[in-house]
C-alpha cells in the first residue's frame, strides 16, 4: 500500500481529536514529519478557530492551583449523565506554576494559549493542550505611571499571536502600549493613543481580531461606560460604545459587567449582580453601535441565585453555560427552558477562560 | 464522435486489469478529472485508468451512479428530505468495506478528483482510527515496518507528546 498523499492524510487527521493527533506522531516517520510540520500546525489551528462546533472549544477553570479543562458541549460533564461516555469532558491539568515556580495574578486567553501575568516580573504563557510553556520578561517598560493592563490576541491575516501591555496616563490623557510578537523575544513600542480612558480591571476578550475590555471613562465613574479595544493587525486602540440602556435607578449603579465572544460576535453582559437580572447584548455587525441587540435575559429567580450570575460560554445562541454565585455552573437551554447542573467541582470561588484545543506553540 | 442513437452519451473506462466499463457521461462527470478531460476534448472513446483495478473502479462507478442520479443540493433549495436521507444511508452502506479497499477507493477518488467520495473515505478512516493507539493504527492501515520511527525516535516522540497519552 503506497502512502496516502499528504493532502489526503491531512484531511483525515483534521477530523480527529487533538489528543489523537498528538499520539499519532508515533505511528510512522511519514506521520511524524507531517504532524510536526509548521504547515500542519497552522492548518489545525485555523480549523479549530473557525469551526466552533468540532469540540475544539474548551473552558479553563482555575480555583487556587486546581486547574481543569472542560468541554461543556459534552453531556458527560453534567449530573445524571455517564462520566465514562466521554473521559475528555473534564480533564485535570498540570499546574504550570509548579514547574516554573512563579505565581500569577492576572490572566487571559486567546484561542490555543493562556497567559498569566505573574508577581515575578514575567508573564507565563502556555498551551493547556500540549502543556508547552514559556516565560516572557515583563519588567521594564517605556511607561511607568498608572495601572498596567494586558491582552493576548491573534492576527489572523499575518497568522501570529501577540501580547499587548498598556497603561493609561492621567497626566497626558493617553494610552501608551507595547507589543510582544511571540516569534520575537522583545517588546516594541506602539504609537501612543490619545484617549482619556482608565486602565481596565477586567479580562480582555478576543473578538473580531481585537482584544476588548470594559472600561470607565473617568475615575469617579462607578460603572463601566465604554469598550476599549486593541486591534491586533493595525495595533491601535479603538473605543466602541456600549448598548444604550434606558436608565433604571438600581441598574444604573451596576451597568455592564462582562464581555464575551459568541461564535464571532462580541457580546456585553448587563447586570448579573445586586439582584439585577443579566441581559446579554450582542453586536450583530461588528463596529456598528446601532446593531447592539438584546438576545437573552438570565433571571435571578430561575437560578435561585444569591450573589451573581454570569455567562461562561455559549454552546449555541440559545444554549448557554452560566456561572451562579461563582459556585455552581449550569448549562441552560433558553428555548426549552431546561437546566443541567455541572457535575464536577462546585466548591470554591473560581475563574474561567475560554480556549481552543490547538497544537500551537507559545513560541509562535 | 458520431451521434449516438441512445438518449445519453456513453464513456468507457478501462481499469488497470483491462476490464472496460461503459457508463453514462453524466456518471463520469462526477469525477472532476474526467470532466476536465472531456471539456478539454482530450478524452478518447476509452479512458484508460492504469492505476485503478477493476474491483475499485466498479465501487467508484457504483458511487458515482448513485450520486449522479440524486438531485443536487444546489439545484433547488427545497430538495426533498427523503432524497438526502436516502443518499446518506447509501453512503453509510457504501463505506462498510474492509480497510485495504477503503484506501484503494480513497487513492482512486483522489486521482479522479471526486470531492464527496474523498470526504466520505477520509471520514470513514478517521472514525476507524479515532481513539486507537499508534500500534493499532499501524495494523489497521498496514504500515510497513521500514517506515517506522527508530526506537529512540519513538521514545522521544512519546515523551514530547506525553500530554496526548494521559
Amino acid at each position: 500500500m503506497p502512502d496516502l498523499p499528504s493532502e489526503v492524510l491531512i484531511d483525515i487527521l483534521l477530523r480527529l481529536p487533538t489528543k489523537s493527533i498528538g499520539q499519532f506522531k508515533s505511528v510512522c516517520k511519514y506521520w511524524f514529519s507531517l504532524i510536526s510540520s509548521a504547515d500542519f500546525v497552522k492548518l489545525h489551528h485555523h480549523q479549530a478557530i473557525i469551526d466552533t462546533n468540532k469540540n475544539h472549544s474548551r473552558v479553563f477553570i482555575a480555583y487556587a492551583h486546581l486547574l481543569h479543562s472542560v468541554n461543556f458541549a459534552s453531556s458527560a460533564c453534567y449530573e445524571g449523565y455517564n462520566v465514562d461516555d466521554d473521559t475528555n469532558a473534564v480533564v485535570t491539568l498540570n499546574d504550570p506554576f509548579e514547574k516554573e515556580s512563579v505565581d500569577g495574578k492576572l490572566m487571559g486567553s486567546c484561542y490555543g494559549l493562556i497567559y498569566h501575568v505573574c508577581y515575578d516580573d514575567c508573564i507565563l504563557l502556555w498551551n493547556p493542550t500540549t502543556q508547552e510553556m514559556r516565560l516572557i520578561p515583563d519588567k521594564s517598560t517605556s511607561f511607568s505611571d498608572g495601572t498596567r493592563f494586558y491582552g493576548l490576541g491573534y492576527d489572523l491575516i499575518n497568522d501570529e499571536y501577540k501580547m499587548v501591555r498598556a497603561c493609561h496616563s492621567i497626566s497626558s490623557k493617553s494610552i501608551s502600549s507595547e507589543v510582544f510578537d511571540l516569534k520575537s523575544d522583545s517588546w516594541r513600542t506602539v504609537q501612543v493613543s490619545h484617549m482619556d480612558i482608565n486602565s481596565p480591571d477586567e479580562i480582555g476578550i478576543l473578538s473580531n481580531g481585537a482584544v476588548h475590555w470594559l472600561v470607565r471613562h473617568s475615575d469617579d465613574s462607578d460603572k463601566h461606560d465604554t469598550i476599549l479595544s486593541f486591534d491586533m493587525k493595525d495595533e491601535i486602540f479603538i473605543e466602541t460604545a456600549l448598548p444604550n440602556v434606558p436608565n433604571v435607578t438600581t441598574i444604573e449603579l451596576i451597568g455592564f459587567t462582562s464581555l464575551g465572544d459568541l461564535k464571532g460576535f462580541l457580546y456585553a453582559v448587563y447586570g448579573g449582580c445586586e439582584g439585577v437580572d443579566a441581559d446579554v447584548w450582542v453586536m450583530k455587525e461588528y463596529g456598528a453601535v446601532d446593531s447592539w441587540s438584546k438576545i437573552i435575559r438570565l433571571t435571578w429567580a430561575e437560578f435561585g441565585c444569591d450573589y451573581g450570575i454570569s455567562p461562561v460560554c455559549f454552546i449555541h445562541e440559545d444554549d448557554v453555560v452560566v456561572d451562579i454565585d461563582a459556585w455552581d455552573i449550569y448549562r441552560y437551554n433558553v428555548s426549552e427552558k431546561t437546566m443541567k447542573r455541572f457535575n464536577k467541582f462546585t466548591t470554591d470561588w473560581h475563574i474561567s477562560l475560554l480556549y481552543t484545543e490547538a497544537l500551537v506553540s507559545p513560541y509562535g | 464522435m458520431s451521434t449516438s442513437s441512445s438518449s445519453s452519451k456513453k464513456i468507457v473506462l478501462k481499469s488497470a486489469d483491462n476490464e472496460t466499463f461503459e457508463i453514462d457521461e453524466i456518471v463520469a462527470l462526477e469525477s472532476q478529472a474526467i470532466k476536465n478531460m472531456i471539456e478539454d476534448e482530450c478524452a478518447d472513446n476509452v479512458i484508460p485508468l492504469g492505476n485503478i483495478d477493476s474491483k475499485t473502479l466498479s465501487k467508484i462507478i457504483e458511487y458515482c451512479k448513485k450520486h449522479a442520479e440524486s438531485p443536487k443540493k444546489d439545484d433547488n433549495a427545497d430538495i426533498d428530505e427523503k432524497a438526502v436521507e436516502d443518499l446518506k444511508s447509501f453512503d453509510a452502506e457504501f463505506a462498510k468495506v474492509d480497510m485495504p479497499l477503503i484506501q484503494d477507493i480513497l487513492m482512486a477518488a483522489n486521482f479522479l478528483n471526486i470531492d464527496n467520495l474523498i470526504g466520505l473515505m477520509c471520514r470513514t478512516i478517521a472514525d476507524r482510527i479515532k481513539g486507537k493507539t499508534p500500534e493499532e493504527i499501524r495494523k489497521i492501515l498496514n504500515i510497513n515496518k521500514n517506515d517506522l520511527l527508530s526506537p529512540e525516535q519513538e521514545a522521544k516522540a512519546r515523551e514530547e507528546n506525553s500530554w496526548a497519552f494521559d
